[in-house]
């Protein structure tokens, strides 16, 4: 086993409780994680237990997890997000949502196959923050609201006080706009399966 | 029915973002089954989703936080050996063969199968049911004595009161002159026996009570036949003198004042100064 062992090598491993292959695999991807973590819950104590909470999944989980190629990120990230936003409902006593927020974050097989190479993912990163910030002010603010906070389109209406076909508007023309913003690496993406 | 296919075709994005409620997902995922464009636009923007996580501001992680959780991980791994597996099959499949699922899977909470901490009952033992009744037992005669002191306490209470007040409707039962006991002395004095509510009094008065020195008193007696009852003392001013009894009804035939050498004695020890026979006590 070495650094350049693929996340599929990696997790076998894991199954096999390899405690140095679940450090590669931290290694691997602390700091893009935490980054995403963080930027959910603003504080570094939730992220390191969202962060520990992740990887615990990872450890016991792993002999059943079985994907293709890149998509272990994309998984991590999905479970992540999960993490993060029940941890926001919980400080701000937000009711859990009866919503496909969870499940269809858990969802393994819809995932993109994210690339394994870090460079290329930080390169990926900036392109899409910047996509982010190409979004109208409003486009953000829903987004933010709805992707990082976890809000339902219907409790983004009630709190910004919006129509709920303006939020589905706004929704639809951001989606579109980082869509063809992100065209060129989901090409890329493809190429490496 | 087209339009409603339309309201559902504009639920694309929200679907992949999460941000609808469980029926409304449920409704979406039906409909994307059968309709080719929303299909597509759920693999196109599922792209979009996985990739926005890389958009997130780099933050540098806290120190010691790589030692700690993969510490507790492995620690939480050992702990848990046991615990049962999640039935949840973290399977990723390639993309060609994604569909949209109908159930969402939700990974199982870290809390599943822990053991659950066990509080042992208290022991019943025979001491602590001797114990128990020990302690019933003691109470129950704590109650009982406080109820008596409360009582003595009423008592001494109406008692103080009665001393203290004014006497009202006092009336004489009998008044006598007392007489001296010998020649020798000069002295002279009245006893008068009075009777109120609070019962029967003995009010005793002298002059020209011969000097006291040292530790002598004057002691005042009500005597039935041989048995004196000591009535109390009094000490003379001038040779004036005077006492003030009181004492349950009873037949005595005698009043006497003597002298004694102190206040401490129960019987006569000193001679009679004055003495008078009296009819009712």
């Amino acid at each position: 086993m070495n650094d350049t062992a693929d996340d599929k090598q990696l997790i076998l491993l894991i199954a096999q409780k390899d405690s140095n292959a679940l450090e590669l695999l931290y290694d691997r991807y602390e700091r893009v994680i935490y980054s995403f973590a963080y930027q959910i819950v603003k504080d570094s104590m939730a992220a390191e237990e969202v962060m520990q909470e992740l990887f615990l999944r990872v450890w016991k989980n792993a002999e059943q997890i079985d994907f293709g190629r890149g998509k272990l990120l994309t998984w991590m990230f999905a479970v992540t997000r999960n993490l993060a936003i029940d941890h926001l409902r919980k400080r701000s006593s937000r009711l859990p949502q009866q919503s496909a927020d969870s499940g269809n974050l858990d969802m393994i097989q819809d995932h993109t196959a994210l690339t394994e190479d870090l460079v290329e993912l930080q390169m990926a990163g900036e392109q899409i923050r910047d996509a982010l910030l190409g979004l109208s002010r409003d486009q953000q603010q829903v987004m933010d609201m709805i992707y990082y906070q976890g809000y339902t389109q219907q409790e983004v209406a009630n709190l910004a006080a919006i129509p709920l076909g303006t939020v589905k508007g706004r929704v639809r023309l951001a989606m579109k706009q980082l869509h063809k913003s992100l065209r060129h690496w989901g090409r890329r993406d493809h190429a490496h399966e | 029915m087209s339009e409603h296919k339309d309201d559902l075709c504009e639920l694309a994005e929200l679907y992949v973002l999460g941000a609808l409620t469980a029926e409304e997902t449920a409704q979406f995922a039906a409909h994307a089954e059968a309709c080719s464009e929303c299909k597509e636009l759920v693999s196109e923007y599922r792209q979009v989703l996985d990739h926005l996580p890389l958009a997130s501001e780099p933050a540098e992680p806290p120190s010691g936080m790589k030692d700690r959780i993969l510490s507790r991980v492995l620690e939480s791994g050992h702990v848990s050996a046991s615990a049962p597996q999640p039935k949840t099959s973290l399977n990723i499949q390639p993309a060609a063969e994604r569909t949209i699922e109908r159930e969402p899977v939700k990974a199982p909470p870290i809390e599943q199968g822990l053991p659950r901490a066990r509080i042992p009952e208290p022991r019943k033992t025979r001491f602590w049911g001797y114990l128990s009744l020990g302690l019933a037992v003691a109470v129950l005669l704590l109650i009982v004595y406080t109820g008596q002191l409360r009582g003595d306490v009423d008592q001494l209470q109406r008692q103080i009161a009665s001393g203290t007040g004014p006497l009202q409707g006092l009336k004489v039962n009998e008044t006598v002159a007392l007489s001296p006991a010998g020649e020798a002395v000069s002295a002279k004095g009245v006893a008068t026996i009075v009777a109120d509510t609070s019962g029967t009094h003995l009010v005793i008065q002298a002059e020209d009570l011969p000097e006291l020195t040292g530790t002598e008193v004057y002691q005042v007696w009500l005597i039935k036949g041989d048995t004196p009852q000591n009535a109390g003392t009094f000490i003379s001013q001038d040779g004036n003198g005077a006492l003030y009894y009181s004492f349950d009804p009873k037949a005595y035939d005698t009043v006497a004042i003597t002298l004694e050498p102190d206040d401490g004695g129960d019987a006569p020890r000193g001679q009679i100064i004055l003495a008078a026979p009296i009819k009712q006590g």
